[in-house]
């Protein structure tokens, strides 16, 4: 005998018409099993956007492979090497550009022009002529940076920067610079804001006059490879021909190295997996409460269901179809209202909020498993159930 | 009386009740847990200042928040010394570091804070206990929630700071706040000994410990009418004000979590309310029955408000309780202190039973309107 | 309708095929220290076709023993078998298909509100398996039109009165024409016209499909229609009679010598024409020298036959007389008075021929009496 989930002409859909038939109590099982899925999407949604957030700008780096100190532990730590470590690199083959990238993160002072005070921020240099990133406004904007302490700002940092106030000159490290362009990134758990300038700039403001870019260690050797090259190879030939000191990665290595670090040693991401734990928890609990609400409302008929001579696979199946149905009836206006409230937080808390194919698959199944689990909790009743109690 | 009934109405259809009990449970349970972690964030970073003995903190004109807290001149201590009122005025130092292993290996970020171990100035036992080890040269104490990163934290340990060759010499339990991933304790001379180019006549923080009997406002504002502009005089309760401000809503965490805990208060009011509601739905024929034999309605709103109390009841310390246990795993996984202070836990209680109350009335009310023939 | 059905009324009575049959059942609610019993070794058997009436105080266990029929329960005691299957011996599956064969109509129509009346009906209907939506579809509108229902197929219980919404559900027992059917006040629900309506349902189909049906109601519209009433109290049945005159006359039938031989279909004939009559004591039955038009059979009491004023024999019940004026054409030879009160089965002069006519074996019984009486 044939079950129904879909309408059917040749059985009665009854999961999808308990489901239907009363408005009110569908409205109240959607709303509550939907705030449910709201929360974890929220959750699912912050963790990844932590994550995004702190590989943004590895993303934005222009280059197949990265050269970097040996010992740094993250993308984040201020830990440079020499720029002669890199001198072999161009000559390895499949390489078609060095490009020396200078950063600094506990260095630089930026007076706000929003409050005046001044707050450490992500500093990125390079040559002017070869800005090793990807972001379309730095490369517009990076012939303009030849100019003396002309700098570029991210447009989207947190607002106590100002950097998006439209100030034309301000302070960094006590020394005046001219804001010359903006660009946008976003802010992560490092830095509150970034500011880009040519290695000349950064020498100068770092320390103070009193050594040229050329002098300084770099943070990072970009390399981009020649069309056709396979960057394993590359990366080999580069491990060979560099020094022990540096760190020869592939960018997905890079963002992979940066992504363990986030996971595992810092604490955004239990905290939001506990999180979505919860929402998970709450949404089986809701679920629970809807099913055995309708479950019980409706145990003379299904009473005299098994009176009629249905077995109980018959009513556990219409029971476990009725909540697979409640949670897609649940989860779609929920992802709807979801992509409104990232829009709203991913906007006041600069965090990269996104909804993706792989948040909306996870979240689905999360949604699905925890309606039919707590049918599988509710389910003994009908079990249980005795036609002769009808009377 | 009411609560008579009420009990003994609960305690007839014993599945039912635990549901509800189960529903109110949850909806706590949950408000409990976004509140932890919304209240984490602040305890987090107030996690160090907290440990710390001062009435009165002396910072620079630019301190933003204890780890970007700027320095100001040493001699301001000085002056401080001769306001009345003033006890004692100790520096703290703060600075960060690279921390590797003798034998190479990742070069970490460490926040190191010097301080005088004779001046008292961290309340926590393990510190206190140690001052001989600090003032052994090149020895450090390390905070025991340094993380697993920096390798085993075994005394006796040689690893090095900036390059220079230190040993672990103990370790304390307090917390590295928002500091980092790691915090050691040093007395000055090691210190600068760790940054040798750190100016001298430089410190973060100036300690302040009041006379007994001294008002903290009124020798702060002493304070400010003496000491140079470049510093700032901030009480305890103004200092927890500009660092919560600052973690909130500066950098953004307060509004992730706040929506977090926005969005756990109405599902937890949701379900709060359909619990209750239900619960008081389904005795509509008892209802009846009572208004029959001559209850007047003030006497079922008594009794629907004693349900509601001991359902809450019921189901509060047992949320309570898991919540805590997760509070453990939180405090454990992540760097967040998460904890709710005996104030904190009687405002959830007091919510919870206002909306309980408020609940299980306006579902009384509904149904009352619903079928006013039937029994009303 | 009469003819058609009629013929096959004494066939009813023929044994060994009862559509459900109980025997020593007895069952208990309850346990340990707070165990009672509620039936009390019952038996008894339904044959096809009859429209069983059970009636009882509240509490002495009707309802219990019809969801032991009904398979609902499983047996303690006793044995039950219902439309060929042994209940006793049937794991929960099993029983789960004997339901599918019975019709149940319980007081609670227990409708699903999410659900039009039609759907409602074809959740019975798509229990038998393999029918197509179509067919469904027609059997199920005939079965709600012949309910009354028929402007109300596709509304959903809360568009229903009451009493359409328990129509919805005896549709519901019905839609599968099922053997037997088993009802618990059915008719609690409905207006005179409904009852009226449904109880003839109930008749058309014992009389033209052979269906039995056992039925808990106190209507007593439906008592007066019934063909058989137990009376149960106190979990025993203290009473079994047939209400059905002509059913009644069958069963007397069958054990008198003189239509032993019948066939059940002639047994009909003759028994679908008898009329009962009473007799005070005393009384004269036929009078010596009037014409005789009668054939009398006795059910119960005796009779005094006289010829010229002197007592000339004694008959009593399952004795018939009054047959040698009907066979000979001569005026009555005797005089009979009733002894006690007197209650006969009477034939009248047509049927009599007619049934003679019809019957060879009939003809020669009574002939062989006739002559063994001259």
């Amino acid at each position: 005998m044939t079950i129904a989930i879909a309408p059917s002409t040749r059985s009665v859909p009854l999961a999808w018409r308990n489901l239907l038939s009363n408005k009110r109590r569908l409205a109240r099982a959607v709303a509550g099993i939907g705030f449910a899925v709201l929360l974890m999407l929220v959750q699912l949604g912050f963790k990844q956007g932590f994550f995004d957030a702190s590989l943004g700008v590895v993303r934005q780096l222009d280059g197949a492979i990265i050269v970097m100190h040996a010992t740094k532990y993250r993308f984040g730590s201020e830990d440079p090497f020499p720029r002669a470590d890199l001198a072999k690199a161009p000559n390895v083959a499949g390489v078609a550009s060095v490009t020396p990238l200078y950063a600094s993160w506990l260095h630089f002072f930026w007076k706000s022009p929003a409050d005046g005070k001044s707050y450490l921020v992500q500093v990125f240099a390079f040559d002017p002529d070869d800005p090793p990133f990807l972001l379309p406004a730095v490369r517009a904007d990076s012939a303009r940076l030849k100019a003396p302490d002309a700098v570029i700002v991210d447009r989207l940092a947190r607002p106590f920067l100002g950097m998006a106030s439209g100030a034309r000159a301000t302070e960094l490290n006590g020394h005046p610079v001219q804001i010359v362009g903006s660009f946008a990134l976003g802010p992560d758990f490092m830095s509150d804001g970034t500011v880009m300038m040519s290695a000349a700039s950064y020498a100068r403001l770092l320390t103070d006059n009193r050594a040229s870019a050329a002098s300084l260690p770099i943070e990072f050797g970009v390399i981009k490879l020649r069309p056709g090259s396979d960057v394993g190879a590359v990366e080999r030939g580069l491990r060979a021909a560099l020094p022990a000191g540096v760190r020869i990665l592939s960018k997905r290595q890079l963002e992979e190295f940066e992504t363990d670090f986030q996971a595992n040693l810092s604490s955004a991401g239990p905290i939001f997996w506990m999180g979505a734990l919860v929402g998970f928890i709450v949404g089986m609990l809701i679920s629970y409460q809807v099913i055995y609400t309708d479950l019980a409302d409706q145990l003379p008929q299904y009473a005299t269901l098994k009176g009629m001579g249905y077995n109980t696979f018959y009513l556990l199946r219409v029971v476990f179809a009725q909540a697979a149905l409640s949670a897609a009836a649940a989860y779609v206006p929920a992802w709807l209202l979801c992509l409104v409230v990232y829009r709203v937080i991913g906007d006041v808390a600069l965090l990269p909020l996104h909804m993706t194919a792989m948040q909306t698959l996870i979240s689905f199944a999360l949604t699905l498993g925890m309606c039919l689990l707590s049918a599988a909790f509710a389910i003994r009743r009908v079990v249980a159930l005795d036609p002769a109690e009808v009377f | 009386m009411p609560f008579e009934v009420a009990c003994r109405v609960l305690a007839h259809q014993k599945g039912r009740t635990a549901l509800a009990i189960g529903g109110v449970f949850v909806a706590i349970l949950l408000i409990f847990i976004e509140l932890g972690f919304f209240l984490a964030v602040p305890q987090g970073g107030m996690l160090i200042y907290d440990h710390m003995r001062f009435d009165l903190l002396l910072v620079s004109k630019d301190y933003v928040f204890m780890a970007q807290s700027w320095q100001f001149p040493q001699r301001a201590l000085a002056v401080a010394l001769k306001v009345p009122g003033v006890a004692q005025a100790t520096p703290v130092y703060l600075g960060d570091a690279k921390w590797q292993g003798a034998a190479g290996g990742p070069r970490i970020d460490i926040s190191i804070i010097g301080f005088d171990p004779g001046s008292r100035a961290f309340a926590a036992a393990g510190i206190e206990s140690r001052s001989a080890v600090l003032a052994r040269a090149d020895t450090i104490l390390v905070d025991g929630s340094t993380r697993p990163i920096f390798g085993p934290l075994t005394v006796g340990r040689k690893i090095t700071l900036d390059g220079r060759p230190m040993t672990i010499g103990g370790r304390y339990r307090l917390g590295t706040g928002f500091l980092g991933l790691g915090v050691a304790l040093v007395d000055p001379e090691n210190f600068f000994r760790i940054f040798p180019r750190r100016p001298s006549g430089q410190v973060n923080f100036g300690l302040v410990t009041l006379r007994p009997g001294a008002d903290p406002d009124k020798v702060a504002a002493a304070l400010r009418a003496v000491l140079p502009t470049d510093t700032q005089v901030l009480t305890r309760a103004g200092l927890t004000r500009q660092e919560v401000a600052y973690w909130t809503t500066k950098t953004g965490t307060g509004i992730i979590f706040g929506s977090g805990l926005v969005v756990a208060f109405i599902v937890g009011i949701m379900i709060l309310y359909q619990t209750l509601a239900t619960q008081v739905a389904r005795q509509l024929p008892q209802f009846a029955m009572l208004k029959a034999i001559g209850y007047r309605n003030r006497a079922l709103n008594a009794i629907v408000l004693a349900e509601a109390v001991l359902i809450m009841l019921l189901a509060f310390l047992p949320a309570l309780g898991a919540a805590f246990a997760l509070y453990i795993v939180i405090r454990r996984e992540t760097l967040l202190p998460a904890t709710l202070s005996p104030a904190e836990l009687g405002a959830v209680f007091a919510t919870g039973l206002a909306m309980a109350a408020a609940s299980a009335l306006f579902s009384l009310g509904r149904l009352r309107r619903a079928h006013p023939a039937d029994i009303f | 309708m009469a003819d058609a059905g009629a013929r096959d009324l004494c066939e009813r009575l023929a044994p060994g095929q009862p559509l459900a049959r109980a025997e020593g059942v007895s069952f208990f609610y309850g346990e340990g220290e707070s165990r009672f019993q509620v039936l009390f070794d019952i038996g008894l058997e339904i044959p096809p076709g009859q429209l069983v009436v059970m009636t009882g105080p509240s509490g002495s266990g009707k309802t219990t023993l019809l969801t032991l029929i009904g398979a609902l329960r499983s047996l303690q005691e006793g044995r039950v078998e219902v439309l060929g299957h042994d209940l006793a011996g049937l794991d929960p599956a099993g029983l789960v298909r004997v339901r599918r064969e019975i019709g149940f109509i319980f007081q609670m129509h227990n409708l699903f509100e999410a659900l039009s009346a039609y759907e409602n009906v074809k959740m019975a209907l798509q229990l038998a398996g393999r029918r197509t939506a179509a067919d469904m579809r027609a059997r199920g509108v005939a079965m709600l039109d012949r309910l009354g229902l028929g402007a109300r197929i596709d509304q959903k219980p809360r568009a229903l009165s009451g009493g359409q919404r328990q129509r919805v559900a005896i549709a519901r027992a019905l839609a599968n024409r099922p053997k037997l059917i088993l009802a618990d006040e059915p008719t609690a629900a409905l207006d005179p016209d409904s009852t009226r309506n449904v109880v003839h349902l109930f008749k058309e189909l014992t009389v033209e499909e052979g269906t039995a049906i056992l039925m808990v109601t106190h209507d007593h519209r439906i008592i007066e229609l019934a063909d058989r009433l137990l009376h149960m109290v106190d979990g025993r049945i203290v009473s079994d009679i047939i209400l059905n005159d002509a059913l009644r006359i069958c069963e007397f039938l069958k054990d008198v010598d003189a239509f032993k031989a019948l066939t059940p279909n002639e047994l009909t004939h003759v028994a679908e024409r008898m009329k009962k009559r009473h007799y005070m004591t005393d009384e004269i039955v036929i009078r010596e020298g009037e014409t005789g038009h009668e054939l009398f059979l006795i059910s119960e009491g005796e009779v005094k036959v006289e010829r010229g004023g002197r007592e000339v024999a004694r008959l009593g019940s399952g004795e018939f007389f009054g047959e040698s004026a009907l066979l000979s054409g001569n005026p009555r030879n005797a005089t009979v008075v009733a002894m006690h009160p007197l209650e006969a089965y009477v034939l009248g002069e047509e049927d009599f021929h007619a049934a003679i006519a019809a019957s060879v074996s009939f003809r020669e019984q009574l002939r062989r009496v006739y002559f063994l009486r001259h």
